[in-house]
């Protein structure tokens, strides 16, 4: 059969920065994919799967500097001897952060933006751009920047799907996604016939049966194995693609102490367009237990989340934070003061040129004494791995960023957090390690998250949300 | 109204403002624009550019007359004229120009979807890659504005209640600096990543590229184009009246 994807004796390595020397990141590695399998990449945060992506679309080391040595083929035609925009009927490459992606101020512009450059006529175009955002339920006026983070994900798809290209690269495009979207989209890579390369840090039951090959990425090169064996099951806890047997945790007196944060009859709605409405009669949150959230994409998880934090207002509504004795009616400035709230994309929260003015921001406001400011560093770097004080953390890999922002808040020892979609890109296993640090009889954890399995075992309650209501 | 029509109202309208022309005319530019801004868009957008423009209304304003001390004098301090009747008159010319200019964009912005108005700079003859960069860049600006708006509530998560009394005066500029400079890291990191997504979608290509949208041709456009021209010229034959 011809091979739509070869990669021959791929090695590579990034630039050296100061204070952060790279080590080669691929060795000698070697793939192919024969015109219409589906193959999973499954890759531990920081293994590469970004830039494997990223090199195949043969963006690195164009844009990004480095040396690369090996050999890349799609659609028989050298990779690295022609330009992205030639190539946007070969290859089309999904971000793993879609808001890096988008760039119109409208869906159906950013649809439609490829197809333009195609030169396509424009009945052609609009006929391309409506069946691709309905079939994922996708609105065709909105400003993408308004969409929840799954939808900016079903948004990136949705372009791929305008095009059409030969090869798709999704990094880890599965992320983020409700269950529902994700069993659809690979239902439809299956029958679109495309070639398709999916990473992922997390083994999802639904890829089962659904890709023709699964490969591990570790050590700077490609292993095939064989799904659906006992040894395979071994190794994906092994390598925290799943998360292990039920383990007994330090599971605190999960509600016993009564709620530390208690919303009521919270109403809530964006201004302007959409028929979006956020309505929770009750919410409650326990002192030392861990509530989950889950929902659909844009069932109003975030929202909610930024109402607590004191970051958006409720129309109607009280939340009330309890310290000791009663529960009090907190305005919003005082809820950002106890509520932290972990983002979605860690580059949002950190900020400063080195790790150490990252983490002693908070607490030299706080007016600490620099040595005790000094020691608690030094127990945050130990604990929450970091790669060191001086490190630069724009430079960080991207599991070392979100494990910097969970120490930042971390230190700021808030009593309510909130780790929206926290698991995303870091693995079930390592999300689970980064919240049992956080685990305190006297503080209230909140987990938003896609994974059920994942809430189910963590938390001490769970609530649904559906088209902003709790289901 | 179609926006190839918009555009060219918008530049004479701006040039009519730079013109020495007498102040009941500048008002009564000003006066028109504002009424078609209320009655198209509706009183709220009416206000809104004006409270942009305020600090530098207020500005002009109090500056101008010290300034130009010529004819009647209507407020001395000492042997210092601050107010005379050329100042109000120059204060008053300026602070026309400012707004009318400001309003005449507004409209075109406001009431334009920018793929439209890439459309008429096409039509008038911007080459397809300036065109490209416009477009880039006007769906860029919001987008950097999301993002600083994110980092701004980053920031206040992170400092709320830390025992830092409220900041005041210098102290509110002070605070920013940090938040300026992680947009601007942010928007230095990813300058790169916008490159790449742009010519993941085709960016750099040398085929003609085609476009989606097409303004109206036909009736529509007649239409348009003389409601346009009626605009124009009522708006240049006015000059005339007024001697
Ligand atoms: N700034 C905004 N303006 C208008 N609508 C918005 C805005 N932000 C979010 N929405 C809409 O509100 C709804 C809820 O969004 P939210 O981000 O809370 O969803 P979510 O549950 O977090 O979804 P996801 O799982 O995709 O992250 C969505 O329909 C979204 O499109
Ligand atoms: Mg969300």
């Amino acid at each position: 059969m011809k091979s739509a994807l070869e990669v021959r004796g791929l090695s590579f390595r990034f630039p050296d920065y100061p204070n952060l020397p790279a080590a080669p990141l691929f060795r000698e590695l070697d793939l192919e994919l024969p015109a219409g399998q589906i193959a999973l990449v499954l890759g531990a945060p920081d293994s590469g799967k970004s830039t494997l992506c990223r090199i195949l679309a043969g963006l690195v080391p164009r844009f990004s500097g480095g040396t690369l040595e090996g050999s890349i083929r799609i659609a028989a035609r050298s990779i690295l001897e022609s330009r992205p925009y030639e190539r946007i009927r070969d290859v089309g490459l999904v971000f793993q952060n879609p808001a890096e992606q988008l760039f119109t101020a409208r869906c159906d512009a950013e649809a439609a933006f490829a197809l333009e450059s195609l030169g396509w006529p424009a009945q052609r175009i609009r006929r391309s751009v409506e069946a691709a955002l309905s079939s994922l339920a996708l609105p065709a006026d909105r400003d993408p920047q308004t969409l929840s983070g799954g939808e900016k994900k079903k948004l990136a798809v949705a372009c791929l799907l305008a095009v059409r290209p030969a090869v798709w690269l999704l990094d880890e495009t599965f992320e983020e996604l409700d269950s529902g979207t994700r069993l659809c989209l690979l239902e439809r890579l299956r029958a679109s016939g495309r070639t398709v390369l999916i990473t992922s840090a997390k083994w999802y039951e639904l890829f089962g049966g659904r890709v023709d090959r699964v490969f591990l990425l570790s050590g700077g090169r490609l292993r095939e194995v064989r799904p659906g064996t006992a040894s395979f099951h071994a190794l994906l806890r092994k390598e925290g693609f799943q998360l292990g047997a039920r383990k007994p945790r330090s599971r605190a007196t999960g509600g016993a102490g009564g709620a530390i944060l208690e919303a009521e009859d919270l109403r809530f709605a964006y201004p302007g367009e959409g028929a979006f409405r956020l309505e929770i009669p009750h919410l409650r949150i326990p002192r030392g237990g861990t509530l989950a959230v889950v929902g659909d994409n844009g069932s109003g998880k975030s929202t909610l989340a930024r109402i607590l934090c004191g970051l958006l207002a409720p129309a109607v509504g009280t939340v009330r934070f309890r310290p000791d004795g009663d529960l009090q009616v907190m305005d919003r400035t005082s809820l950002s003061r106890r509520v932290a709230y972990i983002f979605q994309d860690p580059d949002l929260q950190i900020f400063l040129p080195t790790v150490e003015e990252e983490l002693a921001y908070g607490l030299r406001l706080q007016g600490l004494e620099e040595e005790r400011i000094a020691a608690r560093l030094r127990g945050a770097v130990e604990s929450f791995r970091l790669p060191g004080l001086s490190a630069p953390p724009a430079l960080l890999s991207y599991g070392a960023r979100k494990r910097l922002q969970a120490a930042v808040y971390h230190l700021l020892d808030r009593p309510v957090v909130i780790f929206d979609e926290g698991d995303s890109g870091l693995g079930a296993p390592e999300f689970v390690r980064l919240l049992d640090l956080f685990r305190d009889q006297a503080r209230g954890l909140v987990v938003i998250t896609h994974d059920l399995e994942l809430a189910s075992r963590v938390a001490d309650a769970t609530v649904r949300l559906q088209k902003g209501r709790v289901a | 109204m179609d926006p190839r029509c918009k555009l060219p109202l918008a530049v004479l309208f701006t040039v009519l403002f730079f013109l020495p022309l007498p102040l009941v005319l500048l008002g009564a530019y000003l006066g028109a624009l504002s009424l078609a801004i209320w009655l198209g868009l509706g009183f709220r957008e009416l206000v809104r550019p004006l409270r942009t423009i305020a600090p530098l209304l207020l500005l002009v304003l109090l500056l101008t007359p010290p300034f130009q001390r010529g004819g009647q004098a209507y407020l001395r301090i000492g042997g210092l004229t601050l107010l005379s009747a050329d100042g109000v008159r120059e204060a008053a010319r300026l602070a026309l120009r400012l707004t009318g200019v400001t309003f005449a964009f507004f409209v075109l912005l406001r009431s334009t979807a920018p793929a439209d108005l890439i459309l008429a700079l096409r039509a008038f003859g911007l080459p397809f890659g300036a065109g490209l960069v416009v477009s880039v860049a006007l769906q860029y600006v919001p987008g950097l504005k999301g993002l600083f708006d994110q980092v701004q509530d980053a920031h206040r998560l992170r400092r709320a209640g830390n025992g830092a009394p409220p900041a005041r005066g210098l102290q509110v500029v002070r605070s920013l600096l940090p938040q300026l400079t992680s947009v601007l890291i942010l928007s230095i990191r990813r300058i790169p990543i916008l490159a790449m997504a742009l010519e993941m979608r085709g960016v750099g290509r040398t085929n003609r590229r085609s476009s989606m949208r097409r303004l109206p041709q036909g009736r529509r456009l007649v239409l348009s184009s003389l409601a346009a021209a009626a605009v124009g010229l009522g708006a240049v034959v006015a000059i005339f009246l007024f001697p």
